[in-house]
Formats: C-alpha cells, structure tokens, sequence
C-alpha cells in the first residue's frame, strides 16, 4: 500500500522544505478548529445581540461583529466544519464513484473503457459549478443536521446544539467531481493489470472483481490519494463560491457569512473580509502538503526549489 | 618536427557545489592540444571528462564553477582582438580565456572552440528546422565579422522584439541559409536544399549527428570539442561519423578534442591520448605510450580489459572495486583502493611524473619503470567493435 | 461529444420536478388553459417526440421562448453574451501580460528573492477564492481609495470604440476601462497565478535541457536563447492547457459577474435558476457545451500549427 520507500521520501522531503511545514501546520490547525470549534469559540456563533452590532475587532471580539452582533470570530470557527467537512464527504463521493468506474474501465478495456471514457469526457466538458448550480436548482437546499458532541456531552452547553452541513451541495460536488479519480484510477489499472502478482491470480482462478479488490486498488491509493488532497481544496472553494451565490442551506459557512458581508463593505468590512481570510490559509494548507505529497512520490523532479 | 600549440590547459579545476558537498569533478587537469592534432580523452562514465570539456568551453552553470587553472588559446587574430579591451589576458599569440570578461569569453564559442555533443535527438530544439539552427550558427559569425565589435553583447530585448514582430525583419539572413546548405552538404547529407526546411525528428540519428558537426563548423573554428560523438549511434553509423570527422578535420585543419570511453574509438582516431579517472588526468601521452607503453595501472587494467578477439580465448579481468565518491576525497592517490601495484607512498597524491617525452602520469611506478617491464608488456589487441588503423 | 451533452441537458430538463406550466401560469387558471398550454408547448408527447422537437428546434437556432420574462429566450441572451466575452477576454489579457514576464524573471532569478515572492504570491493566487478577492479589491480601490468604480458597467466597448471613432472621444473607453479593471483582475487572478507557475516550470525545465546548452556553445545570444528557444517551447504545451481551462473561466465568470452586478451571461444564469426560468437555463447550458467544445476543437487546431511534429487527424 504505501511502501516505506515512499514513508521514507516523505521524511526527507518534509525535512528539507520549509514550506511543507507551514502546510502541515496550516492544515492541523484547520483540523483542530474543525473538531474542537465549540472549545475554542468565545461566543455563541448564532447569538444575535443587536445593541453589540458592527463593533470592529476589540479584545472582547478578537474579529469584530456582524449587523446583528453575532461574533464574527466564532462564526469562523464553526465555518470551518461546514467547508472541511464538505470537502471531505463530497471528495469521498467523488473517490468512490471515480475510482470504481476508473478501475472497472482500465482493467476490462475494450468496449467497457470505451463507454466509461466518454462518458467521463462529457462529463469533463460541462464547468462544475453550473452543473452544480443546476442540481442545486433541482434539489434545492437539503439540510443535514449533526447533533454536536460537545453540546450533547455537556462540555459546552451554550453553544448551538447541532450543526448543519448543507446536503444538496455535498451530493451535488460529489458527483459532479470523480471525473478525475476515474482517468488515474483508469491509468492505474492499465498499468497494474500487467503486473505478475496480478496475471498469476487469474492464472488461479481468482475473479475480475477479487482482482480489482484485492490487487488493483490497493496498489493505486497513492496518487489516488494525492489527487483527493487537491480535490478537497477545490472542493472547499466551490462550497464557499455555491454558499456565496446562495446555494447552501447550511447555516453557518465562510462563503455565507461573506456573501451577507457583503452589503457592509464600506461599514463593517471585517465580516466579509475574515471568512475571506480563514478560506486562503485553509486551501493555501492543503496546497503546500499536496506539493509534498507529489515531490514525494516522484523525487525526480528536475530541479528542486528553495520553497 | 614541432608542430604549433593550440591549446594549452594548465591545471584546470572544476567543482560542483551541491547540498551533500563539493563535488570535484575536474581536478588539476593539463594537457596540450597541437595544431592540426586529435587530442583523445578516455575515461568511465563520471571520471570528468564531459566536466573538462563544458570547462574549456565555459559552459558550465551553476551549482558547478571553475575554481583554478588556465585555458590558452594560441590564436593571433583572437590575441589581437582581446588586447584591444583586456590586454592581460594575452601573451604573445597565447589567450588565457579564463581572463576573459563574459562578453569576449561568449565570442569563442562557436568560432573559435566549438563543440559536437553526444546525443544528437536532444541537441537541437525540435521546433526550429535544423536548417535555422545551423543558419543561426553562420549567423553569429557573419554579424561578427561585420564589425570590430564584440556581437553577442549588442544583441538585446530590443533587437529580438523587432525582429519578432516586423516581418521584413529576421536574426537569420539569408546569406546564412545559403551557407547552412553549403555546410549540409560538406558533412555528407544529400538533397540538402530539400533537408535544409526539415524538422530534427525528420532525420535519422546518423544525419542528424552530422547537422551537428555542420554547426560546428559554421564558425571555422580553430578547434572542435566532440564529446562522446558516436555513443548514441549504431556501430554501423559511428564509423561513418568518425570518418567524416577526419576527412573534415584535415580539409579545414582544425584540432579536435575527442572524448570517449570506447577504447576503440580512440585508437582510431587520436594522436594523442589522456586518460582520466575520478576528476584527474592519470596518464597522458602518444597514441603508442597509452596502448602500448602504459604505466598508470588503471590505463593497464583497461586495455587488458579489452577482450582478444583474435587471439586465444582467456578470462576478461575487470578492474576490481569502485570509482572513489568525489565529494569525499582523501590526500591519497585516488585509485589507491583498486590499484594492484599500491606502495605505502600513494597515501600521498602522486604529482604529474615524467615517464618519457610527450607521456607522463600520475603515478608513483613512473619512478619504478625499468627495462624488464617494457620488454614484458602486452601487445594489447585493438578488436573492438570498429576497424582499427594500424598506422598514424 | 456536443450532441452527448445536449442530450444530457434535456434529460436534467426532464428530471425537474414540479409542473412547469403550473409555475409559469397565474394560480386561478383553469385546467383546461393549462392543458392547453401543455398541447402548445408540446409537453404531452411522448418523450422521443419532445427530443425530437427539441433538437431540431436547436438546429434552427430557436433557443425557446421564456414564459416567466415573456420574451424569446435569444432576447434575453444576445445582450449580455458582449458583456461576458468581454469579460473573459479581458480576464485572459490580463493573466496573460502578468503571468509570462513573471515567470521569466522568475526562473532567470532562481531562488532569489524576486523568485520566492513571485512563487509566493502564486501560490496565494492560486489558493485564493474570486469572490472574495473581487471585494477585496472593491474594499481598497472603491471603498478605500475610491479609484476605481464598484459595479455595473454603463458603456461597453462596442460603445466606447464607436465614441472613439465618431466623436473623437475617449470618454466612453475610459469609462468602460474603469469598469472593467476590478472584475478582469479578479477574474484573471487564478489564471495569472496558474500560468505564472506554469511558465516559470516550463522555462527552467527548457534551460536545463542540453539543447539550450548546444545554442550557448554555437554562440547564439543570450535573448534568443531565453525566447526564442526556451521561452517558445514552454508556452506550447501551455496553449493547450489554457484553452482547456476555459471552463474554469465560465465557472470564474459566473461569480466575478455576481460581485460586480456585470450584466452577463452569468449573471442571467443566477437569476434564471432562481426565477427556475427552464428554458433560459437550458439554453445557457446549451451555449456552455457549444463553447466548450469549440474551444477544445480550436486547441486542437492550434496545436498541429505549434508543434511540428502533430498532424491533424
């Protein structure tokens, strides 16, 4: 699966790149906001207090408040779950769809790859986010709503009880994104179904799915994984550009909160400008640990950068 | 009879300054290259030899550097130039180009000193057709000529901006393709007219390796760098080549420099022969001296690890071990740990020894030579996979 | 490919769900009128008959009609397609005339500082969402600075050009520059980072190569070795990946146009889906495939004249 060769490139590459570490840094940060948001937040992120409205960032509110005098710090905290977490459930989507029909599609070839490759080139054609904006139309804003471990353990009682991740744009980014996955898991499969290990299990009788299971993907999950680093990236900005446009149904998102900013740039620019922010260092994170993710697996890089 | 000094290299030194260390990839090396002569370098891959000739030629790029040691050129319309803008470098007809500021050490290459590389697919930028790139070779001559100025340094943004865009306007005359087919055809390739508008991965490896000595010539240079000529062709192609490289180099009376690790191919073709290991020159001398009278016993290992193919069959005896890293290099003789004749006095680095006129080496045995070991040498076979001239 | 994705989008048409003549007729219709409307509109065929209208609508160029606006679905589109074209090309024009000088300083500088500022800013580029970079912008050059205008777009190039030629006057092309300023750089930014990244690995993979090396040692000088050789062979791959890339420029667009109130083919897309003006949507995406496809057909075509060892197949 993941050979201690490339366990091993990781270290090194890790070592001699500063920016790695800020990426790694970067991105457990985000996690820990996304998993302990609730702890870190001063304040209630939906609690309205008008007579505290567009205050500017103060040490009571480190980031300032919005019109309604919600706390626009916290409000950024919670944002966090809603992108990562889309992020991460819309990639899976993506991964699973993507993978299997790219496996499927390398390992039988013929008329079987034919079919799935067109497909996946339409597919490639259309730009996402208008395919997604048209679910969206279709579907329209379903709510996933997830009970809050801390609230229901009674570590923080005054923060909200459940949190809302918006369904429709989960589903609508998970399938509209595995287009990718499927042309590396395609090339993969191409590559691996030639392999002794695999030839000799056939040889024995195994079948075209326990070969696919057990041999093919396994031995795939590297660049597939890479990949789905990247894609969380993109999949977070196009949470936030769907939330921006209006098509979410969360509650609390960055691309919410600076879509309702919006209207008070001129006042209270710190409400669309912070969300704003915590999006770039997230994806900026991610980006810096794909890069060495990939320097990783294919050391031979041509010339090596001081970055 | 004395034949006139080309080119003299005086302990030149070359590094290569990377994060794991210094590599020291040429060492001290000298040699001198005579008028009209073929100067042989034969060594491993990694000894230094291409280092040596990108050094000459003052192609090497950062993370490497020169660090010491001179490179003079005997040319008296070159010392006549240079002395106008940096009269120290000059002695006589003599020009240390290691002197030189950029701008003057940027005018020999291509006219003065020119080089034929060794794979000819990579050389040439595959979307320009060969008859541009060698046309863009006569062009740098013929603007020089032009004028008494030095010319790559008045060609700037400007000029290539205006020649991009206003279409009466070109770098290349055409003056220069006539020439470029001229040269097409001095190096062998038929319909060069045709050939001249056709892209490198239109031509074979043969042809395409002579477009590159046609390049080299465009300039008329005084001397001709051929690194690993033939390595990347067929046997059959690779004799053609070094045919036409002596027929050519007679016509236009040009010296070469010719590197390669095939033995073969330096018997053929050289006068004269230095043999380098690990980053120095550890024996150099005639064409005799290096075959027949060797005294280094890395030159020993390696003719004797020619197979025989004439005579008897007998067991091929490979040179043991390793070459030595060259990041990390004792004061010690740097074949010490494979040489079979090792002597407590080579944990010193032997300096260059006199063996005879014209053949040193850096080896203690030169000391130790006596008539008995002359008498006992092989008379190495030269089979390999090239015909052999048995007469200089 | 583009008939593929035509029939693509009449399926989604079929999967909305929801009677549409019910949302596009006053709540007190009667029935009858209602079904009237549905005999009009075809929509009580079979569905092979509807496909069949459909697409043989598509080749006469009828794009639909759309009841919420009451005007041909064409009207709606021809106005604001000038708009969208200019914005893009705009967008383009910009990442271009950033993206190539920088990565040229860039990897002639390797590892200096102009190197690692010009790879920084890249990155963040790269990592940055439009909408939000656009009221960046709009907060220091508008708000701010009050430099630049915030929205909309009162006089088009069209326009201005014909200010330009019939009165003598720039008035108007400055009016349009200034308008067009915030959107095109906050549509370009991801491309100019994409491309100056690109350009800059392009170069130093072409410098390191050995026929770089081989143009040194014949002499050729230095400008040309950087553009003509090197240069050169980095931008043609790139034009390929560029023209892919459009799509992401229809995706950029559509949110640059929502920040800036930019009277385009975005903006009309957003409103439609809200209004759930089908047809008007339909016919986007139709316009959507169209251009996609042309723009990998052109890239195509670009190619085999670029790099000479592709034939057009």
């Amino acid at each position: 699966m993941i050979s201690s060769r490339l366990k091993q490139n990781f270290k090194n590459e890790f070592a001699r790149s500063p920016s790695a570490k800020v990426g790694l840094a970067l991105v457990a940060l985000t996690l820990a906001v996304v998993i302990f948001a609730p702890v870190l937040a001063t304040r209630d992120p939906t609690g309205q207090n008008i007579m505290q409205g567009q205050i500017p960032p103060s040490l009571a509110h480190p980031l300032g408040t919005d019109n309604l005098g919600r706390d626009v710090f916290s409000r950024v905290l919670y944002g966090a779950r809603v992108s990562v977490l889309v992020g991460i459930f819309a990639v899976s989507i993506s991964l699973c769809i993507g993978v299997t029909l790219g496996i499927v599609s390398g390992f039988f070839g013929g008329r079987v790859d034919d079919l799935i490759m067109r497909a996946t080139d339409t597919m490639m054609t259309i730009p996402g986010l208008i395919i997604a904006i048209a679910i969206f139309g279709i579907l329209g804003p379903q709510q996933v709503r997830i009970p809050d471990p801390f609230v229901a353990l009674g570590i923080t009682p005054e923060m909200p009880a459940e949190f809302v991740l918006p369904g429709t744009v989960i589903f609508a980014l998970g399938v509209t994104g595995w287009t990718r996955f499927a042309r590396i898991a395609r090339g993969e499969a191409l590559t691996l179904r030639e392999e002794e290990y695999v030839l000799s299990s056939r040889a024995m009788g195994a079948g075209s799915a326990h070969m696919m299971r057990k041999h093919i993907l396994p031995n795939s999950l590297t660049p597939i994984m890479v990949l789905g680093t990247i894609r969380i990236a993109n999949a977070i900005l196009s949470e936030s550009s769907l939330a921006f446009l209006g098509f979410s149904g969360a509650t609390i998102s960055w691309g919410l909160d600076i879509a309702f900013g919006r209207q008070y740039l001129a006042s209270a620019w710190w409400v669309p400008v912070f969300p704003g922010v915590a999006i770039v260092l997230t994806i900026i994170g991610i980006n810096l640990l794909g890069d060495l993710a990939r320097d990783a697996i294919d050391p031979n890089v041509s010339e090596e950068d001081r970055v | 009879m004395t034949t006139e000094t080309l080119l003299e290299v005086e302990d030149l030194s070359t590094s290569f300054f990377v994060d794991d260390g210094t590599v020291h990839a040429v060492d001290e090396v000298s040699f001198t290259v005579p008028r009209g002569e073929v100067f042989g370098i034969v060594g491993e891959s990694g000894s230094g030899k291409s280092a040596t000739a990108l050094s000459v030629l003052d192609l090497i790029k950062p993370p490497g550097r020169i660090t010491d040691g001179a490179v003079r050129l005997h040319s008296a319309d070159l010392a006549t130039k240079v002395s106008n803008y940096t009269p120290a470098a000059v002695d006589g007809d003599a020009v240390d180009l290691r002197e030189l500021p950029q701008n003057l050490r940027d005018y020999v290459k291509g006219r003065k000193i020119s080089m034929v590389f060794q794979d000819p697919e990579r050389s040439f930028n595959k979307s320009l057709t060969v008859g541009e790139q060698i046309a863009e070779a006569v062009e740098v001559n013929r603007r020089s000529d032009m004028s008494d100025a030095i010319q790559s340094d008045r060609y700037g943004f400007l000029d290539y901006a205006q020649d991009l865009l206003l279409p009466t306007r070109s770098y290349v005359h055409e003056e220069s393709y006539e020439r470029a087919i001229e040269l097409l055809e001095l190096v062998g390739i038929s319909d060069p007219e045709l050939r001249v508008d056709e892209y490198p991965h239109q031509f074979s490896g043969g042809m395409l390796q002579r477009a590159m000595i046609a390049q080299a010539l465009a300039g008329d240079p005084d001397l001709l760098i051929a690194d690993e000529p033939t390595s990347a062709l067929d046997v059959t192609i690779q004799s053609q080549i070094l045919e036409l490289l002596d027929e050519l180099r007679t016509e236009v009376d040009m010296s070469v420099i010719l590197i390669s690790h095939n033995l073969g191919v330096i018997a053929r073709m050289c006068n004269e022969v230095g043999v380098m290991y690990a980053g120095q020159i550890v024996e150099r001398g005639d064409l005799e001296d290096i075959f027949h009278d060797s005294v280094h016993p890395y030159t020993r290992g390696l003719i004797s690890a020619i197979p025989d193919v004439e005579g008897s069959a007998s067991r091929l005896e490979p040179i043991e071990g390793q070459v030595p890293d060259l990041t990390d290099l004792s004061s010690e003789c740097r074949f010490i740990d494979r040489c079979p004749k090792s002597m407590d006095v080579c944990r010193e680095q032997p300096p260059e020894l006199q063996v005879d006129d014209d053949h040193s080496t850096k080896c203690y045995l030169a000391d130790h030579e006596s008539e008995a070991e002359h008498a006992e040498q092989i008379d190495a076979p030269l089979g390999d996979d090239t015909r052999v001239q048995t007469d200089d | 490919m583009f008939w593929v994705s035509v029939t693509g989008i009449f399926a989604l048409r079929q999967a909305i769900p929801g009677d549409v003549v019910v949302m596009m007729t006053p709540p007190d219709t009667e029935p009858a009128v209602r079904n009237a409307i549905r005999e009009d509109l075809g929509l009580n065929d079979p569905v092979h008959v509807q496909y069949f209208e459909y697409t043989t609508d598509l080749l006469g160029g009828d794009l639909g009609y759309s009841h919420f606006t009451s005007t041909e679905v064409e009207a709606l589109i021809a106005p604001r397609l000038g708009p969208t074209v200019e914005l893009a090309f705009a967008a383009m024009f910009v990442a271009i005339v950033f993206a190539i000088p920088f990565g040229i300083i860039s990897a002639r500088n390797r590892n200096s500082k102009t190197d690692l500022s010009v790879t920084l800013g890249s990155l963040v580029g790269v990592s940055t969402p439009n909408f939000w970079l656009g009221l960046l912008l709009v907060l220091l050059f508008s708000v701010w600075a009050d430099l630049l205008p915030v929205a909309r777009r009162p006089i088009g190039l069209g326009t201005g050009l014909a200010m330009l030629f019939t009165e003598g006057s720039v008035s108007g092309l400055v009016s349009w520059l200034r308008h067009i300023t915030l959107p095109a750089v906050t549509l370009g930014t991801y491309y100019m980072a994409l491309l100056t990244r690109l350009t800059r690995g392009g170069m130093l993979d072409e410098l390191g190569q050995v026929y770089i090396t081989v143009a040194e040692a014949k002499g050729l000088p230095s400008v040309l070795r950087e553009y003509k050789y090197a240069l050169k062979n980095t931008l043609i791959p790139l034009v390929t990946i560029v023209t892919v890339n459009i799509g992401g420029l229809l995706n950029g667009s559509l949110i640059v146009e929502a920040v800036f109130n930019w009277p385009g083919l975005g903006n009309l897309f957003l409103s439609s889906i809200n209004l759930q003006d089908w047809p008007t949507v339909q016919a986007l995406l139709i316009i959507v495939a169209a251009a996609y496809v042309g723009m990998n057909a052109l890239a195509d075509v670009l190619y085999t004249y670029i790099d000479p060892q592709v034939e057009l197949q």
